[in-house]
């Protein structure tokens, strides 16, 4: 386990600048995602930290050591693929003991650290069979355990929830999360998917176009996005003008600092920080989806603004669309965004 | 498909005596033929693929410039028929060839004597020259079904790179290594263009020829171009039998 | 620490080690090709280089003929030889499209084995020279043997191009479409699936084309007189014509190939030109 120190960490392929500058501690223990769309540097970023591709400029190190020009099989790290990447002409018993027999790890010893991840893992049972014939969610254990077998200083996951079933990916993570606490090994989650990261890490860094746009807690993120990119992208966010929400919120008093436009500043509102039944702010419903505990609707204010505003099931009952609604706004939850750099 | 093995059949249909075939097995001559041929065509056969194999290796992952052009040169040997290839020996290593006259500014000694174009040694390249782009054809399709993130887990896991190769990607290519040595070899089999013209070691295809150019023996050439071919499907047979080769050329 | 930034010996040296290799591959390829086509044009090769730059004699005793060994210009050759590869053609485009078709489209008895044998040349060119001499010694001193053989030897180049094709196309559902909306079984092959297997049936023509131009066991086999084909050209040349004329010949050839090659390029079909 260690500390994983990233310093204006850049890498350019030809003309194209995937990861820029980008400046980033790993606490010991902790579990760090990384998010952002397809495209915006986060798998660059750990192929970095694995040793796969060779930074251009900036460096990383594992605790006090510079490991920027290490070759991947010298950093220890624990990798987990996108689609596992099991050795498919060994059994999964000898895909968990080839780490430790790279490490030159003896056989007795090899064979019982096997043997406890394998139990931990709850896949004790696959030890002797070939990978191939194994579910997807039972090969990402295996990749797991191969990774962890190594006593990795960091463990890197790289998207390892896609392409298994919503059910299935729900009670991994689960299980997922409450191993990483367990264990207390230093993670590096890489998804684009938000809410597996919401839910499975400490802090999440959100990368959009090579840099790293905003690191926090979760709720931090959630609550109080540093910017227009990270409300957008992490959950559902209405990007309005104050002026749109005249009456509902005191100019004076709204946040003064962020963007503005047309003299107006932009504020982010999230769908269920609206509260529909009275208030200053008149809009139509210009449609309406029954999304189970909630309703969404989607509204066009007096200014031809379109919200997205989500409502307690029963609150909706009766609403159809067309209909001329009224509603308010906790001002408490609301700030200011500053535009994406 | 059907009128080759038709125009085979008529082969032995015709007359009916083992006489040919007896000569073949009985007269140690030819069987000295046989070896050669087999020795030769063994040694060029794994030699081109152990060639090969580093060169798709590298084609398939490393970044090189101007990776289309070498795409090209590696591939334009596969359209020249075998004269060709024994040109292009007798230019390198002839008695005019380059490779000969450096040798022999550098060690002093008479270019005639260290021509190694009409030797085996000049035969041993000529085969090379046919073979090797043919081994890296198929090498290559085998190459690009290569799992790369296996190999970086391998890496990750602490393996260097050559124990990556051995445990991670030659299993994963063995499949296609022997599709190619059994195509490569059937094509060392084949070749007769080149022996034609640097004629350093009497191999089947050249008795063949000998057959009907010096006796006009069509028979015994007959029987020894149906040994031929019955070993090879024989071979290719079993080779496809043992394993999941994909084959392709 | 310092072990960590050297790494092992296969990870300091392993990459240049197989760069080696392929250079050096590519050298042994390359090399006499362009010593081949710049010595063509020397007037002397005595020493380690061709020198006596610049002389078109070669290449004119090669496209003009001379008494001697090559007695006969190249250009009559590779008009025979581009005849008789063309005839080749159009019997493998005849033979060649259902088979592949047939292969990827129908699930039959003994499919698997039809699909080996039909991308495998079964027999090289001297066995089938052979063959030729054997079952139609009459026929063999002609250029319908030489078509016959061309056609057979290089139908597998053709299959091969044209079931990339198809496999690439998903052919029941055009067949059934087609069928569905009124076209019989013939019409709807010919209309919907050959022109749609045009960039297959292209490319494989040329590939076809090339490698029956070039062919020479099979043509030396059967050969006996008249016109020599492009390869016998070549290796009387080879044989018996001074090393440069040699040079020249084979550097037609040469050009040959290249424009066949930029020809694939042009019709877009890179896999082909790999295979070539």
């Amino acid at each position: 386990m260690a500390t994983i120190t990233l310093e204006t960490l850049t890498k350019q392929f030809d003309s194209t600048t995937a990861v820029d500058a980008v400046s980033l501690t790993i606490n010991d223990g902790e579990v760090l995602g990384i998010v952002g769309p397809s495209g915006c540097g986060k798998t660059t970023t750990l192929r970095l930290i694995a040793g796969f591709e060779t930074a251009t400029e900036g460096t990383i190190q594992y605790d006090d050591e510079d490991m920027t020009h290490v070759p991947p099989e010298n950093r220890n790290v624990g990798l987990v693929f996108q689609g596992y990447a099991l050795f498919n002409n060994m059994t999964v018993r000898q895909n968990v003991t080839f780490g430790p027999k790279m490490h030159g790890v003896r056989k007795q010893e090899r064979r019982e650290r096997a043997n406890e991840l394998l139990e931990l893992l709850d896949i004790r049972e696959l030890a002797d069979r070939a990978p191939q014939t194994l579910s997807g969610g039972q090969q990402q254990r295996v990749g797991l355990a191969r990774a962890l077998a190594i006593e990795p200083r960091i463990l890197l996951l790289d998207e390892p929830m896609t392409g298994l079933d919503a059910q299935l990916k729900r009670s991994l993570r689960r299980e997922l999360g409450e191993l990483l606490d367990e264990l207390d090994v230093t993670t590096l989650y890489v998804t684009h998917d938000q809410e597996q990261a919401m839910a499975m890490c400490d802090r999440i860094a959100v990368m959009n176009d090579g840099h790293v746009e905003q690191v926090s807690t979760p709720a931090d993120i959630y609550e109080s996005p540093a910017n227009e990119f990270v409300a957008n992208f992490i959950g559902t966010t209405n990007i309005v003008a104050t002026n749109t929400l005249a009456g509902a919120v005191d100019t004076e008093t709204a946040p003064d600092q962020g963007s503005t436009q047309n003299g107006h500043r932009q504020l982010a509102v999230r769908p269920d920080d609206f509260v529909v039944g009275s208030g200053p702010i008149e809009a139509q419903i210009a449609n309406l989806f029954y999304l189970g505990e909630q309703v969404q609707l989607i509204v066009t204010t007096g200014d031809g603004t379109e919200l997205t505003v989500h409502c307690d099931r029963f609150d909706a009952d009766g609403l159809s669309v067309g209909d001329q609604i009224t509603m308010d706004v906790e001002t408490s939850r609301i700030h200011a965004v500053n535009e994406t750099q | 498909m059907a009128r080759i093995s038709f125009s085979e059949a008529r082969l032995v249909t015709e007359g009916f005596t083992l006489e040919y075939y007896e000569q073949l097995i009985v007269d140690p001559y030819y069987r000295t033929i046989a070896i050669n041929t087999l020795w030769f065509g063994l040694a060029t056969t794994i030699v081109s693929i152990t060639i090969a194999v580093p060169v798709a290796h590298a084609l398939a992952k490393y970044d090189l410039r101007g990776e289309s052009l070498i795409l090209t040169v590696l591939s334009f040997p596969n359209s020249l028929p075998g004269i060709v290839a024994a040109f292009m020996i007798i230019v390198l290593f002839g008695n005019t060839g380059l490779i000969t006259n450096i040798v022999a500014a550098f060690s002093g000694r008479s270019p005639i004597d260290l021509a190694i174009a009409t030797s085996v040694g000049g035969l041993f390249f000529a085969y090379l020259y046919s073979m090797i782009p043919r081994a890296l054809l198929l090498l290559r399709g085998t190459y690009a079904e290569v799992n790369t993130d296996a190999e970086e887990a391998a890496r990750s896991l602490g393996a260097t790179p050559l124990q990556t190769f051995r445990y991670v990607t030659l299993p994963q290519i063995k499949p296609g290594l022997i599709g190619a040595f059994v195509l490569v070899f059937r094509t060392a089999l084949a070749i007769f263009g080149t022996i034609l013209i640097l004629k350093s070691l009497l191999v089947w295809t050249l008795q063949i020829d000998r057959e009907i150019a010096q006796g006009f023996n069509i028979a015994q050439a007959s029987a020894m171009a149906t040994i031929w071919f019955g070993f090879v499907f024989l071979f290719t047979l079993l080779a496809l039998r043992y394993t999941s080769a994909e084959v392709s050329l | 620490m310092a072990t960590y930034d050297t790494g092992s010996l296969s990870a300091r040296f392993g990459r240049q080690f197989v760069k080696l290799i392929l250079v050096t591959t590519v050298i042994f390829l390359s090399l006499p090709v362009l010593l081949t086509f710049v010595s063509s044009f020397a007037a002397q090769w005595v020493g380690p280089l061709p020198s006596g730059f610049l002389t078109f004699t070669n290449w004119g005793d090669v496209i003009g003929g001379t008494g001697v060994g090559a007695d006969v210009s190249v250009g009559s050759s590779l008009l025979y030889s581009a005849g008789l590869a063309v005839a080749g053609v159009v019997i493998n485009i005849c033979v060649g499209v259902p088979i592949a078709y047939a292969v990827a489209r129908y699930d039959f008895w003994g499919r698997s084995w039809v699909n080996v044998f039909a991308i495998l040349p079964l027999a090289p060119g001297i066995i089938l020279g052979i063959a030729f001499l054997r079952a139609y010694p009459d026929l063999s001193t002609s250029g319908i043997a030489l078509v016959i053989g061309y056609s057979l030897l290089k139908a597998p180049y053709m299959v091969m191009a044209v079931q990339s094709s198809f496999q690439s196309m998903e052919l029941r559902r055009i067949e059934e479409s087609s069928r569905s909306l009124g076209a019989s079984w013939l019409r709807t092959f010919l209309t919907v699936i050959v022109p749609n297997a045009k960039e297959g049936i292209v490319a494989g023509s040329i590939i076809c084309w090339t490698l029956a131009a070039a062919e020479f066991n099979f043509s030396y086999i059967v050969y006996s007189r008249g016109t020599p084909p492009l390869s016998i050209f070549l290796y009387n040349n080879i044989t018996n014509a001074s090393f440069l004329n040699a040079a020249a010949a084979v550097s037609v050839f040469f050009l040959l190939i290249a424009l066949v090659t930029i020809a694939l390029q042009l019709v877009g079909n890179q896999a082909a030109v790999r295979r070539l």
